[in-house]
């Protein structure tokens, strides 16, 4: 127990503490308005289904504990004044007690429940992208590969001429488009990230966005490292985490015009986080708040984030930059599946 | 222009209509050509081989009942001259070997069709070979690689089917400690990071495609 608790992440230590805070705040509350001992229990038993909905189950199983010595040294004593056990109290604690560990295997195993739906979600669309590209490889590209044949016979018919140099050079360009198309079902066939390296792609996306910048005199600089060994990561999810981060890279580019941007991905025990931090002019935070006029993307950031079950929190004040801080539970992130060592 | 004995008589296989249409109009053009007859998957290319005995086969690889490859084995060893071109929309260098083991003269991309084609057919005619040079620097490219085993490639197909090593295990009636070490050595061979990496590879190489199930 002691070893969990020391290999559990700061993440769950500050739950704990959080939770630990919540019990303090009822029960200070409770002494000052002379509470019924039911209806305290009943305020710690809410403080410990948000404690176990946030942290683990552990961490919920200690503040549950440390509620019922609360309970007994404030409002229920286990001896009586008289020195005489209280029998009373010894039945309530444990009732409070075996509620309190009740509701936490409830919500955990719902919990679970909810990431084994996300992970059956990703093999359904990743199974539908594999249709869509058959589909489309079936349909569409047969059909535009037959019809270039098709213009390149119209094309052999017409005399030397303008008319016979403009077709060739709208037939290059489309046969250009085709190839292009081409390539594009090949890739929804994988994922838009072909490789596991989260870091590569963010690299590679700095390079990619850098160019274009490049060309207004200003060449910003895009720094990515990484924390702890990278860990397999589903294609759905690692394509998701890709453009949230491609949103916020682009966002301090184009909007902040940020000079330079840092990406920091930690792969810890119980959680995937990735922050993205930039010198930019910041977002305003109206927007911030909103989010929902489809300005700077945020909406869709905060969806895609909401869609692998992840946490994100955007940090910004105007002149001052932006922080992107995007977290997503171990369990989700790196999969159930037991061979990926 | 047709029926003109010096002509290279030609047989078009492809599952797809408008393709062949394509093809059709463009071989229309040339005198020295005359299409003979269509086919729109292997078994019907077979028949219309043995029936027409073209110059020249133009081959669709993917195409229901019977895949391009297994036609081009049937024809071939029953008429070892046969001349055929493979037209594919991927390059994949496992796919490009087992259509030449198969007996194909060319391989062309469906993408350069339109300026490639009625070359191609000539040349092939005049008993040359021919592969695109992007074709021929993927092949040079995993020459050396190890090759799957036919096993391997069975539970790579699985493993693109979206099955767990349980699965897999049950359907080709082997320990899930096997299917794992069909994996891994799967992962190493392809120089593949994870599963999906590899289902990925193995689809642009042509070791599997997305019709076989």
């Amino acid at each position: 127990m002691l070893r969990a608790l020391l290999n559990s992440t700061g993440k769950s230590a500050t739950q704990f503490l959080l939770g630990i805070g919540g019990l303090a705040l009822i029960t200070g509350a409770a002494i000052l308005l002379n509470l019924q001992p039911g209806a305290i229990s009943l305020l710690y038993l809410i403080a410990i289904v948000f404690v176990s909905l946030r942290a683990g189950f552990l961490c919920s199983m200690l503040v549950s504990l440390v509620a019922v010595v609360c309970l007994h040294s404030y409002f229920v004593p286990l001896l009586s004044p008289t020195g005489t056990r209280n029998p009373l109290a010894i039945v309530a604690s444990a009732a409070f007690l075996i509620t309190a560990w009740v509701i936490t295997a409830m919500v955990t195993r719902v919990r679970k429940l909810t990431e084994t739906q996300l992970t059956l979600r990703f093999e359904e669309r990743l199974a539908e992208r594999t249709r869509i590209a058959r589909e489309l490889h079936d349909t569409l590209l047969q059909s535009f590969q037959g019809l270039m044949l098709n213009f390149q016979a119209v094309y052999d018919m017409l005399p030397p001429g303008k008319a016979r140099e403009d077709l060739e050079k709208a037939l290059d360009r489309a046969d250009r488009a085709i190839i292009e198309g081409r390539d594009a079902i090949q890739n929804l066939r994988s994922s838009t990230t072909a490789t596991n390296e989260l870091a590569q792609a963010l690299a590679a996306l700095g390079e990619d966005l850098g160019w274009a910048q490049g060309a207004a005199g200003t060449s910003p600089t895009l720094r990515v490292s990484v924390e702890g060994t990278p860990r397999e990561l589903h294609p759905i999810l690692r394509d998701n985490i890709y453009r949230i981060a491609r949103e916020a890279v682009t966002n301090a580019l184009r909007h902040a015009h940020a000079k330079k941007i840092e990406a920091d991905i930690t792969y810890a025990e119980r959680l995937l986080r990735l922050r993205i931090r930039d010198d930019g002019r910041g977002i305003d935070p109206k927007l911030l708040d909103g989010g929902r006029d489809g300005h700077w993307g945020l909406s869709g950031m905060r969806e895609r984030a909401e869609q692998i079950g992840g946490r994100l929190d955007i940090w910004s004040e105007l002149g001052a930059g932006t922080e992107v801080d995007l977290s997503v539970p171990g369990s989700i992130a790196y999969g159930t599946e037991g061979n990926n060592k | 222009m047709s029926g003109d004995r010096a002509s290279i008589r030609i047989l078009s296989v492809d599952d797809h209509p408008l393709l062949r249409e394509g093809v059709t109009a463009l071989l229309a053009g040339q005198p020295d050509m005359q299409l003979v007859a269509e086919a729109s998957n292997g078994r019907e290319a077979v028949e219309q081989f043995r029936k027409h005995r073209p110059d020249v086969t133009l081959m669709d690889l993917q195409m229901p009942e019977m895949n391009g490859v297994d036609a081009m084995i049937a024809i071939c060893s029953e008429f070892p001259q046969a001349r055929i071109v493979v037209l594919t929309t991927y390059i994949g260098d496992v796919q490009v070997m087992r259509a030449l083991k198969a007996g194909a003269r060319a391989y062309l991309l469906k993408s350069s069709l339109r300026k490639e084609l009625v070359e191609t057919i000539r040349l092939v005619h005049a008993g040359q070979k021919r592969i695109p040079p992007e074709v021929a620097s993927e092949l040079a490219e995993h020459a050396t690689d190890d090759s799957l085993s036919s096993r391997e490639i069975e539970v790579l197909r699985l493993v693109s089917g979206g099955n767990a090593n349980k699965e897999i295990a049950a359907q080709l009636s082997i320990t899930e400690e096997t299917v794992k070490g069909h994996i891994k050595n799967i992962l190493a061979k392809l120089g593949a990071n994870d599963r999906t990496h590899a289902v990925t590879i193995g689809l642009k190489r042509g070791i599997i495609d997305l019709y076989s199930r």
